[in-house]
């Protein structure tokens, strides 16, 4: 750790308490500001977020007034039902009277409670009549959203350079909640997501629309939001997920129908323009420029930026057999993942996620970096040859 | 009346000659009570400062943003294994202890009903406590998927795992075991006279427990032994490729962990309803409604467990029914907080450590309630589930509900012993109870049933006449010397008049089971 991050940190306290004090007097005059108070939920941008903040609210303020009532008397018979004050003990041991009381109030308090968050629940479950639908996958460790009406899709992966989370550089405002390609949705357009999983169970979490839901793998599970207000959201996979769980985040953009309608169309083109001949012959340097792409992208949580993997959990490729040897083990083995004793391991299979470039890259990247110099370039018609 | 010294006598000369283990051997082979009750309370204390090693280097961690001192993996094992080692290490054994030392004095029984059982799980921990965290040794660090275990993260998991799922059967063959013996004990070695609705409070409260545990431990060793054959054997429980259902492992865990949650604090409630009391001066405020409020909350703590879940995805009908279900907990726990609150009220209250324990556990457990009511509103918990709202709601309990008031069990029986008024299980290692050497026998089981109110009892002069007029004669002869001050013979007298038929039962053998037409 630095110095500079030291002193960062001590600003960053800082400013955190001054919006506590601040929040603090606030609290006192107003209950009806929102914005930028890191102790509350954040800033509602959809109904249900903002049904859920003030069911907040009102049950928070409901456990208020019961503590006040409940350890006022407490600290009554603290202050002065003391032996030191020469208080004498009562002998008295039950009340039927009072019993029952304190079992219905309670229960009564409850009801009011139960009817509008039962209210919510239903809103929230109502996920008809969507305007428009995406389908999100999470992987270890990043999102994939697929706009399922339009026949695009893309990944979503983590921006915030290692050095800012290695504490060599300052930490920038979005730290760990900045990716490459938000999800991106109109504004006031009611936006049905469609959840699910590659691997192991996720969770997509977006606190200001009020939606998270668990991704589980083999099964699809639907949310919705419609965003009022154009802007950008963050939020964070919320479900334990492996080693990168804390560096998966989740940034949606909400545009006006406009910028949307632009950013669809040019979408659409690059993604006609993406998509690229099995059949092309390139020139190896360019496969190892747009392997070391797809490295960083899909294979550096486990193999490492090295190549020399984790030791006893993820082998390295710097001087396997596997990467020196015939090109052929190597794409089947990218192709099919590994499988052990009948049971996937973390190699999985990329023959789904990935096009006949990309694992054609990625292999003359791997063959060619660190250690290893075979010299060889695979072609996409050879992967495309070995797929079966 | 004159035989009760002379049985006494004649008993201990017997015990005296028998063969006594010495030195490790003692503990090893102990099957008193109380030795053992001693046992699981510093088992209790080694994981509770391993546990909270994992904690501190979890905090020193996160001390500032950006890694530190430890990898995100390791950081996962650190959460997971500080979960499960404070769980079924720290909390559940801690409890046991107390039950171990408590129950038997409490009603009146020699000893728990099986003594070999209860060394032999007593024993199993520390096997369990060393495959526990001796997996961060293995290939791969220890489990990283938090101490929920959910699959498939777990499946996918190293040989740590497999570390924790036989430590956890480990576990929980000695937790079962524990509960069996405890619900033995409670059902058939209460001193005649001992009713069910005249048991001290902790006593109930462990009944209780023991149940649940019973109940919910096998449901743990049938979810983790299906990830075992899920990860080993190419079954498919939880992998949908292979028709199976990553939720069910959920829904098969939260039925065992709901119903945890109250194995680590009903004992608590049972402790606070004892320590309240005794420095209130003044009876337990609704000595039925806490039993009836404990079984409530025991029998709800079983349909309610999908308020873990309510971000997995379920239809409307069944977030709304957990909800109330989750909600209406809320009732027989506020009774609670209300019954202790009414038994200080108008008390003659002071404030030793104990006291100051109880009393903290009462205001920050009901900071636990009030966060668990909000986290119990689905639209709510839709927004506070799998962030910090929900470690801070349940440290709130484990730590300043349980802990504080395992902290405050500790140091008021730890003063009992001080002062000679309960026997003292390292200075005189028995094969049954061993109760103080000023006492008598019979006195001593009936005692700690009678007051149990009172953990200082002896210190004061007249409290708590809650069981009615059963207890006139013992009070008659005065709380000093009941438990033991000085003077003994009124004691003799009240007692030969209350229960003759205890003479028998001094001997440190099963009660006979008695029809106790002299009540």
């Amino acid at each position: 750790m630095d110095r500079i991050d030291t002193a960062s940190a001590a600003t960053e306290i800082a400013r955190r308490m001054g919006h506590a004090a601040l929040a603090a007097s606030l609290l006192a005059s107003s209950g009806a500001v929102y914005a930028e108070r890191e102790y509350n939920l954040q800033t509602p941008v959809t109904s249900i977020a903002a049904q859920i903040f003030d069911l907040h609210t009102y049950i928070m303020w409901t456990c208020v007034v019961i503590f006040v009532g409940v350890f006022s008397v407490m600290f009554y018979s603290i202050f002065a039902h003391r032996k030191s004050k020469g208080h004498q003990a009562a002998q008295f041991h039950e009340n039927t009277m009072v019993e029952i009381v304190w079992t219905v109030i309670p229960f009564l308090i409850l009801l009011f409670m139960a009817f509008p968050a039962t209210k919510t629940v239903l809103a929230m479950k109502d996920a008809s009549v969507p305007d428009m639908t995406v389908k999100v996958t999470g992987f270890q460790w990043k999102w994939h959203y697929d706009y399922l009406d339009h026949g695009f899709s893309y990944v979503s992966n983590l921006t915030t350079p290692d050095a800012q989370i290695h504490n060599r550089e300052v930490k920038g405002e979005h730290y760990l909640l900045e990716v490459d390609q938000p999800m991106v949705v109109p504004a006031g357009k009611k936006v049905r997501v469609l959840i699910t999983a590659g691997d192991v169970i996720h969770s997509w979490w977006v606190p200001a629309f009020g939606v998270k839901q668990d991704a589980i793998p083999g099964f699809v599970r639907d949310s919705w939001f419609t965003a009022e207000k154009p802007g950008i959201y963050r939020g964070q996979c919320a479900e334990l997920c492996g080693k990168e769980h804390g560096f998966m985040p989740i940034v949606v953009e909400v545009k006006s129908a406009d910028d949307y309608a632009k950013w669809l169309d040019a979408q659409k083109k690059k993604s006609a323009a993406s998509v690229d001949d099995p059949n092309k012959v390139w020139d190896p340097n360019d496969l190892i420029a747009r392997g070391a792409k797809v490295y960083a992208a899909n294979c550096v949580a486990c193999h490492q930026a090295t190549g020399k993997g984790v030791p006893g959990a993820f082998p390295a490729l710097d001087g396997s057999p596997v990467v020196n040897g015939p090109k052929d083990a190597q794409i089947k083995i990218v192709l099919n993942g590994v499988v052990k004793d009948g049971e996937p391991t973390a190699m999985v299979a990329w023959k789904n996620t990935l096009s006949d470039t990309d694992i054609a890259a990625v292999i003359t990247y791997t063959r060619n970096s660190w250690g290893n110099h075979t010299n060889q370039a695979v072609q996409p018609a050879e992967v495309k040859a070995d797929r079966s | 009346m004159s035989s009760i010294p002379h049985d006494h006598v004649a008993g201990h000369a017997h015990d005296d000659h028998a063969h006594h283990p010495s030195g490790i051997m003692r503990w090893i082979t102990t099957t008193n009570h109380k030795d053992i009750g001693t046992l699981y309370l510093w088992f209790s204390m080694i994981m509770f400062l391993a546990g909270g090693v994992l904690a501190l280097t979890i905090r020193t961690e996160l001390f500032q943003p950006g890694l530190q001192i430890v990898d995100p993996e390791f950081f996962n094992s650190l959460t997971t294994l500080h979960g499960l080692i404070m769980i079924f290490g720290a909390i559940m054994p801690a409890a046991v202890g107390f039950a171990n030392w408590q129950v038997p004095l409490m009603i009146g029984a020699p000893d728990m009903a099986f003594a070999r059982m209860n060394n032999w799980s007593f024993w199993l921990l520390p096997f369990a406590a060393t495959l526990l965290i001796s997996s961060f040794l293995v290939p791969g660090g220890a489990a990283a998927g938090g101490w929920t275990m959910y699959a498939p993260l777990s499946v996918q998991a190293g040989m740590g795992m497999d570390f924790t799922i036989f430590a956890v059967h480990i576990l929980g063959a000695s937790s079962i075991m524990g509960a069996i013996n405890i619900i033995t004990t409670i059902l058939n070695l209460r001193a005649p006279g001992m009713t069910l609705m005249k048991m001290p409070l902790f006593v109930w409260t462990w009944l209780i427990t023991a149940y649940l545990l019973i109940a919910v431990m096998p449901v743990l060793a049938g979810a983790v032994t299906l990830l075992l054959t899920d990860r080993h054997f190419g079954t498919s429980f939880f992998n949908a490729a292979g028709g199976g259902d990553p939720v069910m492992f959920q829904h098969i865990f939260w039925f065992f962990g709901h119903p945890e949650v109250y194995i680590m604090i009903l004992p608590s409630f049972g402790i606070v309803s004892t320590i309240l009391p005794a420095f209130s001066r003044k009876p337990l405020f609704g000595y039925a409604s806490m039993v009836y409020a404990t079984g409530s909350i025991a029998i709800l703590s079983f349909i309610l467990w999908a308020h873990h879940m309510f971000t997995v995805g379920m239809p409307a009908a069944g977030q709304v029914f957990f909800m109330c279900a989750t909600m209406l907990i809320a009732v027989p726990t506020g009774v609670k907080v209300f019954n202790w609150v009414a038994t200080m009220w108008k008390g003659s209250l002071t404030f030793e450590t104990p006291m100051l324990f109880a009393i903290g556990f009462i205001f920050l457990f009901t900071m636990g309630g009030f966060t668990g009511l909000v986290l119990a509103i689905t639209p709510v918990d839709i927004q506070l589930q799998d962030t910090y709202y929900v470690v801070v709601h349940f440290h709130y309990v484990l730590v300043a509900g349980s802990l504080f008031a395992f902290f405050g069990a500790l140091l008021a029986l730890d003063d009992l012993l001080q002062r000679d008024v309960l026997p003292d299980a390292f200075s005189r290692p028995r094969r049954h109870a061993a109760p103080h050497s000023r006492l008598r026998d019979a006195v001593c089981r009936l005692e700690h049933g009678r007051i149990d109110r009172r953990v200082r009892l002896w210190a004061l002069a007249d409290p708590l006449p809650l069981h009615g007029s059963e207890s006139d004669s013992i009070r008659a002869a005065g709380a000093c010397q009941a438990m033991g001050g000085v003077g003994h013979a009124g004691v003799d007298t009240a007692l030969a008049g209350a229960v003759p038929h205890l003479r028998d039962a001094a001997r440190g053998g099963l009660i006979e089971r008695e029809n106790c037409a002299h009540e």
